[in-house]
């Protein structure tokens, strides 16, 4: 709150209204004032322009949804993939101290469809992300099919309740992604149309900006983005080529299908995990714009796998990364050794893995979605009997 | 997978499955002020006549009570007007929550919009609670009503009719169209006369050897299935961990595809697409499969053959090696001396062994511009700029990978 006061001189009782200094004085002091409140009213526009620049207020319309991340002071991530863009929202989500560990919805598929009216077999859920200060988890949501799809995102607490988030009148912002280049539209007239999409496989908030990590429907490359949160007037992310060098020797573009953030000696790095399974490391100082990296191979995963989430966290001060998988269960690799490693440079053969060494958590089965809940505890979606699907608190390994 | 709020006109007319309760039915203009709470029904909503909202009449006096209560949250509301979706067979749709919306009270209606449109073909109950309504309302007004000699809740369970989807939709092409490929080959575009249902492809495609057993695993299944914005393209990646040399999916299992075999891709006819009803009829297609290819497409080798001046002849370009479909058709264009796109049609063809352009307008004389992206791919992955696979070792340190490269050619009388 800002108040201007009137301060006029001291000598003003002293002097007459017929007195001209009088007035001079009187109408100078209001000028100051109006001069002072002005300016006032200036830094009052532009603290709040600096607070409220990210945001505007309105309807957020979805075209399609892929995954989701969560931000600073509850603020939700959601990527629109056919729209090519990233929407922050800004959520009213409260921090909390409840405790968490007894998270547990069982058949969360049916009790999403039956809050979105929908039958359990029209309902996919694509991604889940937490909020860890207010412990709400949030899943992106497609129900049904063809031109009849719609988008959600649905709000799951930890008590079990569901509520579709309302899109209506929503603070938000919007980061459009780049296009690929000569990303143009094909034909003429009725015919004129361009059937390129690229999927976003994965979306994270690392220190101040958001990265999109992203597949195209045709040429088989890799872009990773990143763009600096708040967004910008017109900020388009920044994309980088991103190439997979397998023992050293060859080397190619390698997608990749899921991320994470990882400090080593200080130095920010995103391990990702590549859809031909490598778990790479790349230092996030060569995510530059048009720059072409190539991560580092940790570790190989094996084969008929798939890797499908990833978090890191810490216990009895030392740091794991769990890594959810179509075929393996869910791994846990110790990262103490990783800032000294040197990675894969030789052929793998005769079977097995090479790299980390890593372990197998076996009573962590039919694990497809995989979020941070709290410091002790993970929020997993899983499967259970038949195509029914839990979200589940469960105690980190 | 475009999104529309829109209901399909198809889903037209309602169809009341099953009243209970005893409400007596109400015509559909304002409601009537009887004593008793209607009917529970479906109506369309004026505004947008493809959407259906769940309404019920009430007494005039609990009408005043719920409107003169003050601003009413849905949480309130849904204590006494709530309606469950029957999500799957074999669920109590009590146990489940209620289907999300918004309420209004209108001419003496209780009408409940939800959030996204109904679903056709599923039933939905939807049930009124006059108890609840008086707890709301309180008062002298709750006394009242507490007079009335009826029941307290009243339940009904409504749905839309599905129409009986016809298979008329098929595979209309399959890209690559050969008969011959290679055995790195990188991708499929699998390409459907009507947008199809998405969620989980991967079950209904598959790849057959010479004894037409079914390969274990034989693509990249990704849950983000890589479709084009309208539904009707598909794209199928080989698992390029086991293209990849030295990778261990490779080492372990192999290529999925060996020189000099046969091969069927296989397409099943129960896949539904998006309107719910199976393919016309499954699909297949039969190759052999030839030498790895690991050449760059260079577009010096590649054949122009230009039309006359005047004409609206197609320009061509003949490849010695099939090109990537897609990429074919957006990734190659004409420019003229002043970098102006030319307008018009592109044909690929022969095996996408060739590309064919056709303006929109005749040629005029002059000196034109083929231009390439350099992310144009072979059927292996290997693009204009560099080869699928790259040996570092010989890998310049400093390389430079440009957007596009070019073909210059003239029109002339």
């Amino acid at each position: 709150m800002i108040t201007v006061g009137l301060q006029f001189p001291w000598f003003l009782p002293m002097l007459s209204p017929k007195n001209s200094l009088y007035w001079t004085s009187v109408m100078k002091t209001i000028q100051r004032s109006i001069v002072g409140l002005f300016a006032a009213s200036l830094a009052t526009i532009f603290v709040s322009t600096t607070d409220a620049a990210p945001y505007q207020k309105g309807d957020v319309k979805l075209q399609s949804i892929g995954p989701l991340a969560t931000g600073p002071d509850g603020v939700l991530f959601i990527s629109d993939p056919k729209a090519a863009c990233i929407i922050a929202i800004k959520t009213a989500a409260k921090p909390t101290d409840n405790p968490s560990g007894n998270f547990k919805v069982e058949g969360l598929n049916a009790k999403v469809a039956a809050v979105l009216g929908a039958s359990v077999d029209q309902v996919r859920i694509i991604d889940l992300a937490v909020d860890t200060s207010s412990q709400l988890a949030y899943l992106s949501v497609i129900r049904g099919q063809g031109a009849n799809a719609n988008a959600a995102v649905v709000s799951v607490r930890p008590s079990g309740k569901i509520h579709v988030l309302s899109l209506k009148n929503v603070q938000h912002a919007v980061a459009k992604l780049s296009n690929a280049p000569a990303d143009q539209e094909i034909g003429t007239g009725r015919r004129r149309r361009n059937q390129r999409m690229e999927s976003i496989t994965d979306i994270a908030f690392v220190k101040g900006k958001v990265i999109v990590a992203g597949l195209s429907n045709e040429e088989f490359s890799s872009t990773l983005r990143t763009i600096p949160f708040p967004f910008e007037g017109s900020q388009k992310g920044t994309g980088v080529r991103i190439f997979h060098g397998a023992h050293g020797r060859y080397e190619t573009s390698s997608p990749v299908r899921t991320f994470v953030s990882y400090d080593i000696a200080g130095d920010p790095y995103i391990l990702a995990a590549y859809t031909c399974t490598p778990l790479v490391k790349i230092p996030m100082m060569e995510l530059k714009p048009g720059s072409n990296v190539v991560g580092e191979t940790i570790a190989e995963l094996g084969n008929r796998n798939r890797p499908l989430d990833m978090i890191v966290y810490k216990k009895n001060g030392k740091e794991y990364l769990l890594m959810a998988n179509s075929s393996r269960g869910v791994m846990k690799i110790t990262m103490e050794k990783l800032g000294n490693y040197k990675g894969i440079t030789e052929k793998v053969s005769g079977g097995g893995t090479k790299g980390l060494p890593y372990e197998t958590v076996s009573d962590w089965t039919k694990v497809y979605q995989l979020a941070e809940l709290d410091g002790q505890h993970a929020l997993v979606v899983r499967g259970t009997e038949g195509d029914s699907l839990n979200l589940e608190a469960v105690r980190l390994p | 997978m475009p999104l529309r709020h829109d209901f399909a006109a198809a889903i037209c007319p309602f169809i009341l499955v099953l009243q209970l309760g005893c409400g007596k039915p109400t015509q559909d203009e304002a409601a009537e002020t009887k004593g008793v709470p209607g009917e529970i029904r479906l109506a369309k909503r004026s505004a947008m006549p493809s959407q259906a909202v769940f309404e019920v009449d009430l007494p005039q006096a609990l009408a005043d009570g719920l409107a003169n209560s003050g601003v009413l949250e849905p949480a309130d509301w849904k204590k006494v007007f709530h309606i469950h979706a029957e999500t799957a067979k074999g669920l109590d749709w009590r146990e489940l929550p209620p289907v999300q919306g918004s309420y209004r009270l209108t001419n003496n209606r209780l009408v409940f919009e939800s959030l996204f449109p109904l679903q056709a073909g599923v039933n939905y109950h939807a049930v009124f609670d006059l108890s609840k309504a008086k707890q709301l309302i309180g008062g002298k007004t709750a006394d009242r009503l507490a007079e009335m000699k009826h029941s307290d809740v009243i339940e009904a369970t409504l749905r839309l009719e599905r129409p009986r989807a016809k298979p008329e939709t098929i595979v209309s092409q399959v890209y690559p169209t050969a008969n011959s490929l290679p055995e790195n080959l990188l991708k499929f575009y699998l390409h459907f006369s009507a947008p199809m249902s998405q969620g989980k492809v991967y079950s209904h495609i598959h790849l057959l050897n010479a004894r037409n057993e079914k390969i274990d695993l034989p693509f990249l299944e990704l849950d983000e299935e890589l479709w084009n914005p309208d539904g009707t393209r598909l794209t199928i990646l080989f698992d390029p961990g086991r293209i990849k040399r030295g990778l261990l999916p490779r080492e372990q299992d192999g290529p999925v595809l060996r020189e000099g075999n046969p091969y069927t891709l296989k397409i099943d006819a129960p896949w539904t697409d998006a309107n719910g009803a199976p393919l016309k009829h499954g699909f297949t297609k039969f190759f052999v499969v030839t030498a790895p290819d690991v050449e760059m497409p260079s577009p010096a080798r590649w054949k122009i053959t230009a039309p006359d001046a005047g004409s609206t002849n197609p320009l061509t370009l003949d490849f010695p090696e099939p090109l990537d479909h897609a990429l074919l058709q957006r990734l190659v264009w004409v420019e003229d001396a002043g970098n102006r796109a030319v307008e018009g049609q592109v044909h690929v063809g022969d095996n996408e062994r060739q590309w064919a352009f056709v303006p929109g307008k005749a040629w005029k004389v002059g000196d034109y511009r083929i231009m390439i992206g350099t992310s144009l791919e072979d059927l292996a992955g290997n693009n204009v700029a560099r080869p699928f696979e790259v040996d570092r070792v010989q890998r310049p340190e400093d390389e430079f990978i440009p957007d596009y490269v070019t073909l210059d050619f003239k029109i002339g009388n």
